[in-house]
């Protein structure tokens, strides 16, 4: 455990460390919760959708600072024979990472949790716990894209160019199912985040828009990020370390 | 001295390199917005049409995003040593940050936004109405870009360009109608919609909404381009002045 630990701390301690990154991202994400949430929610016909709209923005929030971890795996394939010669295998420092950049997303989208809390007593815990699934699931995500392109940094903003809009978009974060387009709907039951995204909703009282079942919701999205995280987490290990490349 | 048409053709040169990258990055996120966000928040508000209200805007709203972003580009090509080169070209660096912002535009706002402008055809806007959205998006650009090229030159400490180009465009999109109708904005908070109504940037997306209606006189179209070639004059003198040392 201690090594988690020690790299999860150092890892987010170099993000927060950045207190001028931070506060850009913290005026934006505040700006957008505070001001377009709350005016698009006068003129949306679902019962506090300025509440729907703030969780909704800090787990698209989540999805994209997740999705950072990325871009700088790829940036760091030319310190790739310093990383080798680590004392920590490649998996532990991957889900190491991976769950530190989950810690990371919870103080970039403060903002909107904080917003949350002064709409519904119950929703910054949940927001919290929808925020902290999202960014794994990013997360995840972009570490087996990076190595889909062999961690080369400009072939990964091609496919997380495209990769990420379909998973921050198909998703019921910003609307509800029953509003979206035929197409739309299809491509949201086929993305998993619109499963963490409904049962969040369902819990925080959206029970009139969320149609089915919040707990089998919650389920399915949990297996599919822990099956996302482990794949990602043992192939990043075997791939840097020469594994499969051999 | 060389020309403006070389000032392009060494604007495209530096450019080019990243199009790909920018079209790919971009595509995909503005056709799911329309196709998927907008859409279906379209089926959710019942008092205006929210497509045909969005769409006119978007163009501004990337104008926006992509203008302020030039501050953080001009660290960028410092770090690069790129602004050396530009220093050194034989040309007044007003007609080459010109050449490059409209470059810039072209490549990463108005090619990724060929699909918006495909879908306002298909909804009825006439292609010259497409027209003088697409210019008064430039212009926007233009004047945003100049601004940001002259911050970021100014501003030589990272963070602090991040911060102050963050809040910038953040705040120009929140406060202005991109996304809402200004009385949305006033059922909330009269004091938001005062900041809203001071914000440069309503008169511009309210104009490119009559464009798209087919209501729009020219007189906007007209007077934006002296704003923007008073912007640029104005920054390229603060570049020459400070830039030239910084570098």
């Amino acid at each position: 455990m201690r090594p988690y630990i020690a790299l999860m701390s150092l890892y987010v301690l170099n993000r927060v460390k950045t207190v001028k990154a931070l506060a850009a991202f913290w005026i934006e994400v505040g700006l957008q919760a505070a001001v377009y949430g709350a005016a698009l929610s006068a003129i949306v016909d679902v019962k506090n959708y300025h509440l729907y709209y703030v969780t909704g923005l800090a787990m698209v929030s989540a999805l994209d600072v997740g999705s950072w971890l990325g871009y700088q795996m790829a940036w760091e394939r030319f310190w790739e024979q310093y990383l080798l010669t680590l004392p920590t295998r490649h998996s532990v420092l991957a889900l190491a990472r991976i769950l530190s950049w989950s810690a990371v997303s919870l103080i970039y989208t403060l903002p909107a949790v904080v917003i949350a809390g002064v709409l519904s007593p119950a929703a910054p815990l949940l927001s919290m716990g929808a925020i902290a699934l999202s960014s794994l699931m990013s997360s995840s995500v972009m570490t087996l894209a990076v190595l889909v392109v062999k961690l080369n940094p400009r072939k990964i903003q091609l496919v997380g160019g495209l990769v990420m809009p379909l998973i921050t978009r198909f998703t019921t974060a910003y609307y509800v199912r029953g509003a979206a387009p035929p197409y739309v709907k299809v491509a949201a039951s086929l993305n998993p985040h619109t499963y963490l995204s409904d049962a969040v909703r369902y819990f925080m009282g959206f029970k009139d828009v969320v149609t089915g079942d919040p707990y089998l919701m919650i389920a399915l999205a949990l297996a599919f990020t822990t099956w996302l995280l482990t794949t990602a987490v043992v192939a990043y290990g075997r791939y840097v370390e020469g594994v499969v490349r051999k | 001295m060389i020309g403006v048409r070389e000032a392009f053709t060494a604007a495209v040169r530096l450019q080019r390199k990243y199009l790909v990258f920018g079209i790919a990055e971009m595509v995909p996120a503005v056709v799911l917005d329309v196709a998927a966000v907008y859409a279906s928040l379209a089926n959710m508000i019942t008092v205006i049409n929210y497509v045909t209200f969005i769409l006119p805007a978007v163009p501004v709203m990337y104008a926006v995003t992509e203008g302020v972003f030039f501050a953080r580009l001009a660290h960028w090509l410092r770090e690069d040593l790129i602004l050396h080169y530009i220093f050194e070209l034989p040309i007044s660096t007003e007609v080459f940050t010109s050449a490059y912002i409209l470059v810039d535009c072209a490549f990463f706002i108005h090619l990724p936004l060929v699909p918006i402008y495909g879908i306002m055809y298909y909804l009825g806007v006439k292609p010259l109405d497409i027209l003088a959205i697409a210019v008064v998006a430039t212009l926007v650009h233009f004047t945003l870009a100049s601004i940001g090229w002259a911050l970021g030159v100014l501003i030589r400490e990272w963070h602090t360009s991040l911060v102050i180009t963050g809040a910038l465009a953040a705040a120009l999109t929140v406060f202005s109608p991109i996304t809402y109708p200004p009385s949305a904005l006033m059922k909330v908070s009269p004091h938001a919609y005062a900041v809203m109504a001071s914000n440069p940037l309503t008169m511009v997306v309210n104009y490119a909404r009559a464009l798209a209606r087919g209501e729009a006189g020219p007189h906007l179209i007209l007077a934006m381009p002296l704003a923007a070639v008073a912007t640029s004059l104005l920054s390229n003198y603060v570049v020459d002045k400070v830039g030239r040392e910084s570098v």
